[in-house]
């Protein structure tokens, strides 16, 4: 069930409707019930992992607990609390990797040998995917690891620990909440608030525009280029990369603000977990604001342990690559993504190590760091080199990658940006230039966020008139102009009369 | 805000956005099926006899035509690709605003389809569907059963309840049309200009075949539906250029109603109405407005004589109505631009035509002359050294005014062909 279909625009206010009504006993397993149909209408039998992961974390976090209460000495509690956290992390990133990598790494070992001329024979296993195991997976990992930590009590109910797993807003496209933050939420049964169903009413159209406004509506460009990148060649492919990455934008952080837009209907807080990262003036800094949740997730669970930035440089960025080899892998099952993801890690290894000599360079040239100026060069500069790196993400694989990157290069064809043939490419003129427009929207907004204006707050803080007027036009815009439904042919209206 | 307050603020704001989905909605829907239905719904005479089926009733006959030569009054809901399946369910919904005496059927659809995925619908004129569908509420239960069975197979079967996700998009294409549009005058009919060329070879009567179609329980359906209201049910074969395996059908069917004591069935087929040298259109298999002129006095006289239909000849509301399909009809018959298309067109009583021919190769022309015949005209030959090779002075029957007077020439003066004879048009 998609947040941009039918049965989701049934399912949510039912949801919600039913949940304030039911007495507060009944509130919890009521969401429960609602996040495990949710998650079952993708498909019914991979509720089955989910409920595996929630045991197995559950557990684990109860056994830390009963470990700390041991009686016995200090370093024997350290070894078997650590135990239960392997043995969780071993259990849940199998489930993972037999269904997320299994095939790709049969792949890889059968292509390697193959090098040394050893032929191996290995199964191809017909698995699907079950949806939103990467973020159920590493949620209910960090609760184990934060029990160990003592960031947070073990749960002992278990139907609260295993809606904190499957809460539905944001159980297939996160943000990866931590057990600090919704687990405690959860433990306390909410009443309506008119104000946050409004701010979250609010953050719902948002999310909606992103998605269905804009992401839909670039993709169709994206794909029309990079399904046909032998003849749409240079330029082309250029727009095509630049508006890749105000897709991926707004289709991830659409969807993130429209779960957290749901959830705050519901009364619960998410993170936050884009933060105009495109207006970023360093890589560092982009992901620093963009998909917050899974980076902040590899900072304290696997950069940290890895040693972080405590014992020497060498060691710092090396252990930046492998967050951002293994983030990349998370992403996808693919070369290409690792490619992608290790690319961002060396662009901000080379950034750290070349900081003291852009530092004595803006000291030399006697450049103003905080001018407008500087920083609009910096940022296009971080969005360059990001951008470049979606290349690896958004094509199909490692060698596809390439070939569009010679595509875009082998051409030099300026011309296609003025003579109308971006209209060629799956979007009329209207569509484009509508497209374009709901672009420099994207970037209004994100430059209030980052200038600490809250748009909600403005227009709330409006008349009643002004304000419905405001949210009218916003959903009836987004009804019109958005890329859903079945749509309108007008090739197929064609007056036939027989 | 006090908790009263909130409620009343958030009915307001529901109310306000329905209203403003309905407008765009209301202005982005295609505006065919609003064109074709309005005067339906908005009729102050009840409709004596309903037609359904496929183009073939929806081109074929002509409720002002039968208004005006028998006082009855009826609606044509036929439509391209309209099967037995979805004349099932429109039929419930179309009883909801009129109490017919007699709803006849073209059954032409009956066998038609059963290529297409699920054998109830065209699958690659799903438009089609539409425009039978988008006039009824969005309210309209029958409209969401017809929706999940006959769409059973259509992915987007949704957009038939509410025909927004459909053409929510249409802002593209939005034009004065969607905002300045004619209803139609022909009470939900649509007749077709210009001549074609075909052939009609009859089969025997008693040669038949086995009909097996998917449609063949909604057909069946409907007759008992019609039963159970106690409305009678015509099934027609509506003619047209009929190849020799739709002719078997068109013998079979009236085996197959037999059983109902509510239907009749008639084969027109068989009945010698048309002559297909004057009365197709241009794809040569449907008729033109001669063609449906004649489908529309035969069924209609049938009607009159079999059926107890109400006069409505004097109903003021049908003669206001009339005038303007008359209004229309002179303004089609102005936009012709050859002289067979105005000779097919001015096979209509409501026209007393003068006419000259100055080439005498026409004059010869088998074809041209039975035009000619036809629309009931006798040109004069007139040997005068014309420019043009024939002349038209057309006057309206009742008023004796003179609408048009047209002249024609030609393309190809040495060797003339009757479907090359195009209008002069004045600078």
């Amino acid at each position: 069930m998609l947040f941009n279909s039918l049965s989701f625009l049934i399912f949510f206010p039912i949801v919600v409707l039913v949940y304030f009504i039911i007495p507060e006993k009944g509130k919890q397993l009521w969401l429960l019930l609602a996040s495990y149909y949710f998650y079952m209408s993708w498909n019914a039998k991979y509720a089955l992992l989910i409920l595996a992961s929630t045991i197995v974390t559950y557990l684990s976090g109860l056994l830390i607990e009963k470990v700390k209460r041991a009686d016995c000495d200090a370093d024997k509690k350290v070894r078997l609390k650590k135990f239960v956290v392997a043995g969780s992390f071993i259990i849940n990133l199998g489930i993972l990797f037999y269904f997320k990598y299994f095939n790709f790494v049969m792949d890889l070992l059968t292509k390697a040998f193959a090098q040394i001329h050893i032929q191996l024979h290995v199964p191809v296993l017909d698995i699907v995917l079950p949806v939103g195991i990467s973020f159920y997976t590493f949620q209910a990992l960090s609760y184990t690891v934060d029990v160990y930590r003592d960031d947070i009590y073990a749960e002992r109910n278990f139907f609260r620990y295993a809606l904190f797993v499957s809460f539905f807003p944001q159980l297939v496209a996160g943000p990866i909440e931590r057990s600090k933050n919704l687990l405690k939420q959860l433990a306390q049964p909410q009443k309506f608030r008119f104000e946050k169903a409004r701010d979250g009413l609010l953050l719902m159209i948002w999310g909606f525009f992103l998605k269905i406004v804009l992401a839909d509506r670039i993709a169709i460009f994206v794909d029309t280029v990079y399904g046909n990148y032998g003849t749409y060649q240079g330029w082309y492919i250029a727009v095509a990369t630049v508006l890749f990455a105000v897709q991926i934008y707004c289709d991830f952080a659409g969807y993130s603000i429209i779960a957290m837009g749901a959830a705050e209907i519901l009364g619960i807080d998410l993170m936050e977990n884009f933060n105009a990262p495109y207006l970023s003036t360093s890589v560092a800094v982009f992901w620093r604001n963009w998909h917050i949740s899974l980076t902040s997730w590899f900072k304290d669970y696997l950069y940290i342990p890895l040693g972080g930035s405590r014992k020497g440089k060498i060691r710092k960025y090396f252990n930046k690559l492998i967050v951002f080899l293994v983030s990349g892998l998370w992403h996808g099952a693919n070369l290409s993504f690792v490619i992608w993801g290790g690319l961002n890690g060396i662009y901000q290894v080379i950034g750290e190590i070349f900081q003291p000599f852009r530092d004595k360079w803006v000291k030399i040239l006697h450049l103003n760091r905080d001018s407008i100026g500087h920083k609009i060069m910096q940022g296009m500069i971080t969005f360059v080199l990001v951008d470049f790196s979606w290349i690896f993400f958004r094509a199909s694989g490692y060698h596809e990658s390439l070939a569009i990157i010679k595509s875009m290069f082998s051409c030099n064809n300026p011309w296609i940006l003025m003579d109308g043939s971006l209209y060629t490419c799956g979007l009329d003129s209207k569509n484009f230039w509508l497209m374009i427009f709901s672009v420099f929207v994207l970037l209004f907004a994100d430059i209030c966020k980052k200038r600490g204006i809250k748009i909600r707050s403005v227009i709330v803080a409006q008349d009643y008139w002004c304000r419905y007027a405001v949210m009218i036009f916003a959903i009836c815009f987004i009804l019109i102009f958005g890329i859903w439904g079945s749509g309108y042919d007008a090739a197929g209206f064609i007056y036939f009369q027989f | 805000m006090k908790k009263s307050q909130k409620i009343i603020s958030t009915i307001v704001f529901v109310v306000l956005l329905t209203a403003a989905i309905v407008k765009c909605a209301d202005i982005l829907e295609y505006k065919e099926a609003r064109k074709k239905y309005t005067p339906f719904y908005e009729s102050e005479t009840n409709f004596d006899v309903i037609f359904l089926g496929t183009s073939h009733m929806w081109n074929h006959v002509l409720p002002m035509e039968m208004w005006d030569m028998y006082g009855i009054a009826s609606y044509n809901w036929g439509y391209s690709n309209c099967t037995p399946a979805e004349n099932y369910y429109l039929i419930q919904d179309i009883l909801k605003y009129t109490s017919p005496k007699v709803v006849v059927m073209d059954v032409y659809g009956l066998t038609e389809y059963d290529d297409s995925h699920n054998g109830k619908y065209q699958t690659d004129r799903i438009e089609q569907q539409h425009v039978q569908f988008d006039s009824l509420p969005v309210w309209s239960l029958n409209k969401a059963a017809a929706a999940k069975d006959v769409f059973d197979d259509y992915d987007s079967r949704e957009d038939f309840i509410w025909n927004f996700i459909m053409y929510h998009n249409r802002w593209t294409e939005l034009g004065q049309s969607d905002f300045d549009y004619d209803i139609t005058t022909e009470k939900g009919s649509y007749f077709i200009t210009g001549l074609g060329t075909g052939t009609f070879t009859p089969i025997p009567e008693n040669e038949k075949t086995e009909i097996d179609s998917v449609c063949y329980p909604y057909y069946l359906n409907l007759i008992k539906y019609c039963e159970e209201k106690g409305i009678q049910v015509l099934c027609a074969y509506i003619p047209f250029a009929a190849g020799k395996e739709q002719q078997r059908i068109a013998n079979t069917i009236g085996d197959i109603v037999e059983e109902y004591p509510n239907c009749d069935y008639i084969n027109m087929l068989t009945k010698d109405i048309l002559n297909f040298d004057t009365d197709l259109c241009p794809d040569n298999e449907h008729l033109n407005y001669s063609g449906a002129r004649k489908v529309t006095k035969w069924l209609g006289r049938y009607l009159s004589e079999n059926y107890k239909l109400d006069d409505y000849s004097g109903n003021h509301s049908w003669m206001s109505d009339y005038q303007s399909y008359y209004d229309y009809k002179v303004k089609t018959l102005k936009e012709q631009t050859t002289l067979t298309d105005y000779l097919v067109q001015l096979a209509d009583d409501d026209f007393v035509v003068e006419a000259e021919v100055y080439d005498k190769k026409l004059m010869n022309s088998e074809r041209l002359m039975l035009l000619y015949e036809n629309a009931n005209i006798e040109p004069e030959f007139s040997a005068t050294d014309q420019k043009c090779c024939a002349k038209l002075k057309i006057y309206s029957a009742e008023t004796k005014e003179r609408i048009e007077e047209v002249t024609f020439v030609c393309d190809n003066a040495k060797n003339p062909d009757i479907f090359h004879i195009s209008k002069v048009i004045e600078q």
